[in-house]
C-alpha cells in the first residue's frame, strides 16, 4: 500500500503532510511519558511482524496489521505509524520521505478509524469475532481507498488504477480480517488490558 | 549509609512482594541479597534505586529519604542488560544519564570514554548494543551506571546469562571497585567471591543475615529458603 | 522470513565523498532531489535531473532487480487502466523514470546511513524517543520472534490456511506481551537514569563548509529545474 516517491502531485503531498502533522500532534498529546516506551516496543513488534512473509497458496504477502495496531495503540497509532514508515523508507526505501506524509495519513487514519469505530464494541461485545473481522478487513479497504483517492487527485486518469487497487486488496482484507479475529480473541483471553 | 526500615510493597494485582524488609548497609560494604526466584530481590533493588515509590516503610541514603537522593546515589543494573541499553551506540548509552542530568554532550562523551577505557571496553564505543555478546552488554551496562558516579552499585543477577569467562570478568570488576555494592543473586559462588555479608530473602521478608562464608555453609538454612550449598561446598555424589 | 529484519543495520560506514557530509544534509539533499523530480513536468526537466543518479549508479552498487520488477508492474498497470492505452504506457514509462531516479538517489545517499539518517534530525522529544526505542525494540524482539516462528515450524510443519493465520496471530500476541513487559522494565531503566533528557544527544550539530556547499548546490539545482 506504499505509494512510491515521485508519483503524487505537490498538492496531494502537502495535504498528506497537513493531515499527518495534525494526527501526529494529537497522537503525541494522548501519549504521555509513561506510554511512550510501551508504544515504541509495541510498534517494533508490529514492524517485525509486517516483515513476515505469509504464504497464501502459490503466492505470499506481507500483512499491514492496521486494525490490531489501531485497537491496541489507540490515538498513539499515528506517531507509531509515522516512525514505522520512516524506518521502512530509510532502511528499505519502501515509500519515501517526501511521500511519507501521504503514506502515514493513509495508514494512520485507517488504523485510527478502526479504533474509534470498533474499539469499544470489540472490547465489550459478545459478537467480538464478527466485529474484529470487520475491523481488520475494513481497515485495509479504507487504506486502499485512500491510496486510490490520492492517485486520482493527482491525475484523474488514475481513476481506473485506483479502482483496480481497491479490488486487488480484497483478498488481503479477508486475510487481515481473519488475523484480527484470532489476535483479538487471544488478547481477550490472555491479556485483556491490551484492548483497554 | 543506607537504611531500609520496614519496607512493604504490593503489586497492583495484590501480590505482596515485600513484607517489612529491614536492614542497613555501611559505606564500602559489599553485601549479597540472596533468595530464590520470587523472593523479592529485584523489587527491593528497584526500591533502593528510587525507581519504585515506597508504599510503606522508609529508605534513607545518609539520612535523606527523598527518591531523588536514592536515584542520584544508587546505580542499578538490570538482570537483562537489553532492558537498560537504550541508545543506538555504546558511547551514547554510557552518556545517557549524564546528558539527562544536564551535562553537555561533548563533556559527557569525554567522561564516558574514560569510563569505557577503565572497564577495558573502549573499543566498543561505536558499536550498537545488539551486536555485543552477553558479557560485553553487562560491562556496557556497568559503564552506563558508573557514568553517573553513584556511591552504591545495586546489581540484579549480574551473572545471569554469562559464560564462565564473562562471569569471571564481572567478578573481578566487582572485587576491584571500591564502591559499596548490593548484589542480588542466586549465584552464591559469585556472592562468596565478592561479598563479606549476606541477607537471605524469602517470600518478601528477611529470613536471616550473617557474615560470609559462614551463612552459606549452613545447608539447612539455605535449603529452607529455596537455595542450595554453593558449588565449592557441595560434595560429589559419586 | 525475517531476512529483511536480520539484514537490518543501524548504520553502515559512509564511503568516499559522503563521509565528509553530515547525515542530515544527505537526508535533506535527497528530499530536495525528490521534490525537484516531482516539480519537473517536462522531458527536458527530467533529463536535467539525471546527472545525480547517474553518478551514484557509477559509484555505488544499487539493487536494480526489484526496481525493474516494480517498473514493469507500474507500466503495465498504467497502460491497462489509462483511458488510452498508448498514453498510459507513456505515462507509465515517465512515472517509472521519476520513481527510479529518486530511488537511486535514496539508495545511494540515505539507505547506507540506516536508522542513523533520522537520528540527527531535529525532532520533538517524544517523537525522538519513539524513534530510538522503536529501533532498539526491533533488535531486541527480532530474535524472539524468529525463534517463535522456528519453533512453530518444527512443531507444526504442515500447518496451512486459516490455522496458519491463527498460529501467526498467537505468535504475534506473545511477542506483544513480551514487548509490553520489556517496555515496563525499560521505563524503569529510563527513570533510574534520569529521565528522557538522555535521548536528546545525537541531534545534529553545526554544518561544515562541505555541508553548506551541498545544500547551496541542491538549492540552485531545484531553482534550475523549476525554471526549466
Amino acid at each position: 500500500m506504499h505509494i512510491s516517491e515521485g508519483i503524487l502531485s505537490g498538492g496531494v503531498l502537502l495535504a498528506g503532510w497537513a493531515g499527518t502533522s495534525a494526527g501526529v500532534a494529537v497522537g503525541l498529546k494522548h501519549t504521555d511519558s509513561a506510554k511512550i516506551v510501551r508504544t515504541a516496543l509495541i510498534s517494533s513488534a508490529f514492524f517485525l511482524a509486517s516483515l513476515v512473509n505469509i504464504r497464501i497458496g502459490p503466492s505470499s504477502t506481507h500483512l499491514t496489521l492496521l486494525a490490531p495496531m489501531g485497537l491496541i495503540l489507540g490515538w498513539g497509532v499515528f506517531p507509531a505509524v509515522l516512525v514505522a514508515l520512516t524506518l521502512q523508507a530509510v532502511l528499505f526505501h519502501f515509500g519515501g520521505l517526501v511521500v511519507l506524509g501521504v503514506n502515514t495519513f493513509i495508514m494512520g487514519f485507517s488504523a485510527l478509524s478502526v479504533y474509534l469505530v470498533f474499539g469499544r464494541a470489540v472490547r465489550e461485545s459478545k459478537r467480538g469475532a464478527v466485529l474484529s473481522f470487520l475491523a481488520g478487513s475494513l481497515a485495509v479497504i479504507l487504506a486502499a481507498g485512500l491510496a486510490g483517492v490520492s492517485l486520482a487527485m493527482t491525475d484523474p486518469n488514475f481513476l481506473n488504477a485506483a479502482k483496480v487497487l481497491i479490488i486487488a486488496h480484497i483478498p488481503l482484507a479477508i486475510i487481515e480480517g481473519a488475523v484480527t479475529v484470532f489476535m483479538v480473541s487471544w488478547l481477550k483471553r490472555s491479556a485483556p488490558e491490551f484492548l483497554s | 549509609m543506607l537504611e531500609i526500615w520496614g519496607v512493604r510493597y504490593s503489586y497492583p494485582d495484590g501480590h505482596e512482594a515485600l513484607r517489612g524488609v529491614t536492614f542497613s548497609v555501611c559505606e564500602g560494604e559489599k553485601i549479597a541479597l540472596a533468595g530464590a526466584n520470587g523472593s523479592g530481590k529485584s523489587t527491593l533493588l528497584l526500591h533502593l534505586a528510587g525507581a519504585i515509590d515506597v508504599q510503606e516503610g522508609r529508605i534513607t541514603f545518609k539520612g535523606d529519604a527523598s527518591q531523588e537522593a536514592l536515584r542520584k546515589n544508587i546505580g542499578l543494573t538490570f538482570q537483562d542488560s537489553d532492558d537498560e541499553l537504550l541508545m543506538p551506540t555504546v558511547l551514547e548509552d554510557a552518556t545517557f544519564s549524564l546528558v539527562a542530568g544536564g551535562m553537555s554532550v561533548n563533556e559527557a562523551r569525554e567522561r564516558a570514554r574514560k569510563i569505557l577505557a577503565s572497564l577495558g571496553i573502549a573499543h566498543l564505543a561505536e558499536r550498537p548494543p545488539h551486536k555485543l555478546s552477553g558479557g560485553e552488554k553487562r560491562m556496557v551496562s556497568f559503564a552506563g551506571v558508573l557514568a553517573g558516579e553513584p556511591e552504591v552499585l545495586a546489581l540484579d543477577e549480574p551473572s545471569a546469562g554469562l559464560d564462565p569467562r564473562a562471569r569471571r570478568r564481572v567478578i573481578n570488576f566487582l572485587r576491584e571497585t571500591s564502591k559499596t555494592i548490593i548484589l542480588a543473586t542466586h549465584d552464591l559462588d559469585m556472592a562468596l567471591d565478592v561479598c563479606t555479608r549476606a541477607i537471605i530473602l524469602s517470600d518478601g521478608a528477611v529470613a536471616c543475615e550473617g557474615e560470609l562464608p559462614d551463612l552459606f555453609i549452613n545447608r539447612e538454612v539455605l535449603e529452607a529458603n529455596g537455595l542450595e550449598l554453593p558449588l565449592r561446598y557441595s560434595y560429589s555424589t559419586s | 522470513m525475517t531476512r529483511d529484519a536480520y539484514t537490518l543495520e543501524f548504520s553502515a560506514p559512509a564511503s568516499g565523498t559522503t563521509r565528509k557530509i553530515s547525515p542530515e544534509v544527505l537526508v535533506i539533499s535527497s528530499v530536495i532531489y525528490a521534490l525537484l523530480v516531482t516539480c519537473a513536468e517536462s522531458i527536458a526537466g527530467l533529463v536535467l535531473c539525471m546527472p545525480l543518479p547517474a553518478v551514484l549508479i557509477l559509484r555505488r552498487k544499487i539493487e536494480h532487480v526489484r526496481l525493474i520488477c516494480l517498473d514493469l508492474v507500474m507500466i503495465i498497470t498504467m497502460g491497462l487502466t489509462w483511458p488510452v492505452m498508448s498514453e498510459g504506457l507513456i505515462m507509465g514509462l515517465i512515472t517509472a523514470w521519476r520513481v527510479d531516479m529518486i530511488y537511486v538517489v535514496f539508495a545511494g545517499l540515505v539507505v547506507p546511513l540506516g536508522a542513523g539518517a533520522v537520528y540527527s534530525l531535529p525532532l520533538p522529544e517524544k517523537l525522538r524517543v519513539l524513534l530510538i526505542l522503536t529501533v532498539r525494540g526491533i533488535f531486541i524482539l527480532r530474535e524472539s520472534l524468529q525463534t517463535a516462528l522456528i519453533s512453530v515450524k518444527l512443531r507444526a510443519p504442515n500447518v496451512k490456511g486459516m490455522m496458519k493465520l491463527k498460529v501467526f496471530a498467537y505468535v504475534l500476541g506473545g511477542t506483544l506481551l513480551k514487548a509490553s513487559a520489556k517496555s515496563e522494565r525499560m521505563m524503569l531503566a529510563v527513570e533510574s537514569r534520569g529521565g528522557f533528557g538522555g535521548f536528546r544527544q545525537g541531534e545534529g550539530g553545526k554544518f561544515g563548509v562541505s555541508d553548506w556547499c551541498v545544500l547551496a548546490g541542491m538549492g540552485v539545482y531545484l531553482a534550475v529545474i523549476v525554471v526549466a
